[in-house]
């Protein structure tokens, strides 16, 4: 049997309703890799989630989880036998009953001592063993989302789902949680897969990230190609912030726009003198006292260690730009930019957009 | 890993639960099929004979008594959940509970107590005549036994049902639209008569609909009173001609009615719905303070029915009872309030069993239309008069025993008698049907709140469908588990029309009991039971009160 990933999802299709909202895709994960789908709100990432814990059924194609076909088009096995963990956006913690109670709740066919050894230590790592008494609305988010988490891995699955497991917690928290998780899951080898609509969550715990839109995996890699080689437009509009340029290849590896030369370091699989729309990170300008480029600030917005400034240049109105907080620009202000792209991102000029 | 475990299953896998909930649906069906089966089929010229003589009779009196009920529902119900809701005076927060405590009285029962006070050998009337020396015929007394005595005890203890609506539609309207409706310069007359009443509108159609299916529901009242409403007619035409094709006739032509009444009261919900305005829920209400004479007044509206609809009767029916007590405590007695108890209690767990097992097969495929139809078919119980529905079950019922019977002879010889018609399990069969409805919607609405995670949570942690429901649901909404037994166990407890029709021979319950004593003048011996019945029928009151007395608290004030 070819076996070439814990979990190997291939071609699959989904309805919701009379709508398909999952078309022919396909995914392997190895084991003890951490993998996220990332994309807006309606892509049909959740879906795909749940087709894997066996709630949504497939119209074509099939799953396989350790070498066991356990959806297709014919074959369905009902989730309390494909010993997955999931955890909800919600946590889904059982409100009647304590966080031991809880973290319990998946262990059977085991002896009592047995029992509370595995809840002991799961929440002696979970930091939460002064709570175990405690029900979950006495809980904090936090704590709750470490109880969630503790009673999806007590059973030892053999693939653990989550489904936005921070969306419910502030900023600050879900960064922490993001890390923590993350380090769990390395040193426990758990195969992971996490659903998501932010990147940042995505970015703090997968691997490799798939991007989703309109049912279909739009772009599978890491998180930093994404970020610097996306390839699609839907790809780099999604992820991160950026303006386009437009642009004209005046040699395989230059790109000439208004605002000066760029040069690839890889050669542009376009023709010489195509029109092109460059993808411009807001980290690809850098203040420079002789740069050309002369831009006043439009509006500014406070990120801690950066602010991000929206400039208008001659040619443009809406250049997102980068810089460290220690120089805080006014608005309305001039500043002195150079172009310093190490990747240069193009994709054909939009017939219909005018820039 | 435990590759047995993953050994294929079928697809197929959840239809357990939807075949079952499809078959239940069915049977509830069974009884109204019937009923239009009879209907259609042609019975000679019963039709015309039944036209001819009593069924304009039956008719007219249905009709002027819901008119007269809905009257005085419409006008107690909102008059009373409009002061508790907007106004504030002594004695608004008692008022606001126990204006809903008639509801623990069946109307039969309201109607022996104040014929006993008011009838011509009453307290009442021979005070009177003692006082002023009258004698008979030398004065006027409106007669209680009367299509007016009916209008009154039934609009005496139905207003509840508006009431509530009524009060929690004025509690959900949006602040910012009656003090908008104040600064444009309306009193809190015209404010009340634009703008509440309009948006409550729906919701007091809906409390209006209910009170007049019970209305319609009715045999004990009007029988006693000598009213011949279609029911009453239904019942007699059966249990004294024993002529099922001229039940069943009436009984379709009440079915028309019914389905008139839940179309109105199905489109009033839709509509409802619309006005909701959920984000004002729970903001406290600008009330109108009254003062001296005007709070006097809204204190005799609120305190006249909640005296004449529960304290008066249950007075009468104490004294009676004190009275009587000896000829009425009887080991017979004992034994049909046992009989009452364990029938109801049954019932009562066969309706929520039913109703938890249908809610979990729609969670469990929430897209499948047919279901979802199904379960509304299911719920249709509610609204068919007991009586029409008595006759749906003994139609189908009778035809199968007589069946099973001629079978039974011709190839054994011998004769099985009746098997489902006459025995306690038809009369089960009657109860389920019509009050599984409760419980699906109080089970329903109380699911609802779980969220579907939660299911999952459970199915992920390697619990089957069965043991998610077991171990996890019920634990979560055993609340409203309790509340629907109680509430059902009551209804049955209180039903008499279909007990009538369907009890096997010399078979009693509380309501039959007092029925029949009361129908044979003897009010005295019918009181123990009746009290009885107001007792249990006081714990879904106390239920209700609780609610409302959360959705105070949380309102705020």
């Amino acid at each position: 049997m070819k076996k070439t990933g814990l979990l190997q999802i291939s071609d699959i299709s989904c309805k919701y309703g009379s709508d398909v909202v999952v078309s022919n895709v396909s995914l392997v994960v190895k084991e003890g890799n951490q993998v996220c789908l990332l994309g807006p709100s309606g892509c049909g990432k959740t879906t795909i989630l749940r087709a894997i814990a066996g709630f949504n059924y497939l119209i074509d194609g099939n799953i396989v989880i350790n070498g066991n076909e356990v959806s297709s088009k014919k074959i369905h096995i009902r989730p309390e036998l494909r010993q997955v963990g999931m955890v909800f956006q919600d946590n889904a913690l059982f409100p009647n009953m304590s966080v031991r109670e809880n973290v319990e709740s998946g262990l059977r066919k085991m002896s009592n001592p047995e029992k509370s050894k595995i809840v002991n230590e799961l929440l002696e790592r979970m930091h939460i063993a002064n709570q175990a008494n405690r029900f979950p609305h006495q809980l904090s988010g936090g704590q709750q989302q470490r109880v969630a988490l503790a009673r999806a891995l007590a059973p030892k699955p053999i693939l653990l789902l989550m489904d936005e497991p921070f969306s419910n917690l502030d900023f600050d928290l879900r960064e922490q949680m993001g890390l923590e998780i993350s380090e769990l899951l390395k040193e426990n080898n758990i195969t992971c897969i996490m659903v998501t609509h932010d990147q940042n969550d995505a970015f703090a715990l997968g691997d490799e990230v798939g991007v989703m839109n309109k049912g279909s995996i739009v772009q599978w890699d890491t998180p930093y190609n994404l970020y610097h080689k996306p390839i699609s437009r839907f790809v780099a509009d999604f992820i991160g912030n950026g303006t386009f340029l437009p642009g004209k290849l005046v040699s395989q590896s230059m790109v000439d726009t208004k605002l000066g030369q760029l040069t690839s370091a890889v050669s542009l699989s376009f023709e010489i003198g195509a029109e092109l729309d460059i993808l411009l990170r807001p980290d690809d300008l850098v203040l420079d006292s002789n740069g050309d480029i002369r831009a006043t600030v439009k509006r500014k917005a406070f990120k801690g260690a950066d602010i991000l400034y929206t400039l208008a240049t001659n040619h443009t109105n809406d250049l997102l730009a980068l810089f460290p907080s220690h120089t805080d620009i006014d608005l309305g202000d001039q500043v002195r930019l150079t172009l310093k792209a190490d990747h240069v991102v193009a994709f054909p000029r939009l017939a219909n957009k005018v820039t | 890993m435990h590759a047995r475990r993953f050994l294929s299953h079928r697809r197929l896998n959840y239809s357990g639960w939807s075949i079952g909930s499809t078959i239940l649906a069915l049977l509830v069906l069974t009884p109204i099929i019937s009923v239009l089966y009879l209907a259609f089929r042609p019975t000679g010229d019963i039709w015309s004979h039944l036209l001819s003589t009593s069924l304009p009779i039956y008719l007219g009196n249905s009709f002027f008594l819901m008119l007269g009920v809905g009257f005085l529902v419409f006008a107690i119900g909102v008059s009373t959940a409009w002061l508790v809701t907007m106004c504030s005076f002594p004695g608004r927060q008692i008022f606001e509970w126990l204006l809903l405590i008639p509801l623990a009285m069946p109307a039969y029962v309201i109607a022996y107590a104040y014929t006993d006070l008011l009838e011509f050998s009453g307290i009442v009337q021979s005070t009177l005549r003692i006082t002023f020396d009258w004698g008979k015929g030398d004065y006027w007394f409106p007669a209680i036994r009367s299509l007016g005595g009916a209008i009154f005890v039934m609009g005496m203890v139905l207003y509840p049902y508006v009431y509530l609506l009524a009060r929690s539609a004025f509690l959900e309207q949006s602040v910012n639209v009656l003090e908008a409706s104040q600064t444009l310069g309306r009193g809190p007359w015209r404010t009340f008569f634009s703008v509440s009443l309009p948006t409550a509108r729906s919701a007091i159609v809906i409390g209006m609909a209910l009170a007049l299916m019970e209305t319609f529901n009715d045999y004990g009242t009007v029988s006693f009173f000598a009213v011949p409403t279609l029911t009453a007619g239904l019942i007699d035409v059966w249990l004294g001609l024993g002529s099922l094709s001229a039940g069943a006739q009436i009984a379709s032509l009440m079915l028309v009615i019914v389905l008139v009444l839940l179309t109105i009261e199905y489109l009033s919900r839709r509509q409802r719905i619309a006005y909701q305005q959920p984000s004002s829920r729970f903001r406290s209400l600008p009330t109108h303070r009254l003062n001296g004479f005007r709070s006097f007044i809204a204190i005799i509206t609120c305190v006249t029915p909640i005296v004449v609809g529960f304290f008066i009767p249950v007075a009468i029916l104490s004294r009676l009872s004190f009275k009587y007590f000896d000829q009425s405590w009887t080991k017979d007695f004992q034994v049909l309030a046992l009989n009452s108890f364990v029938l109801a209690a049954i019932a009562a767990v066969i309706c929520v069993v039913l109703a938890i097992f249908i809610n979990y097969s729609r969670r469990l495929q929430p897209r499948t239309t047919y279901l979802t139809f199904m379960t509304r078919f299911s719920s249709l119980g509610y609204a068919i008069p007991g009586a029409v529905l008595a006759i749906g079950i003994l139609v189908p019922f009778a035809a199968f025993d007589n069946y099973v019977d001629s079978q039974a002879r011709k190839i054994f010889g011998l004769s099985t008698g009746l098997i489902l018609s006459g025995t306690v399990g038809a009369l089960l069969f009657a109860y389920v049907v019509r009050f599984l409805m409760i419980a699906i919607g109080q089970i329903g609405s109380s699911l609802e709140k779980v969220s579907l995670s939660i299911d999952m949570a459970a199915r992920t942690l390697g619990n089957g469908a069965r043991q998610t429901v077991v171990r996890y649901h019920v634990p979560l909404i055993k609340g409203s588990i309790l509340s629907a037994l109680t509430i059902v166990f009551v209804d049955c407890m209180k039903e008499l029309p279909a007990t009538l029709i369907l009890r096997p021979f010399g078979f009693e319950t509380l309501a039959t009991h007092v029925y029949h004593y009361a129908s044979d003048e003897n009010l005295g011996e019918a009181a123990l039971g009746s009290i009885l019945i107001v007792a249990t029928g006081l714990l879904p009151v106390i239920i209700l009160c609780r609610v409302i007395a959360q959705t105070r608290q949380r309102s705020g004030s």
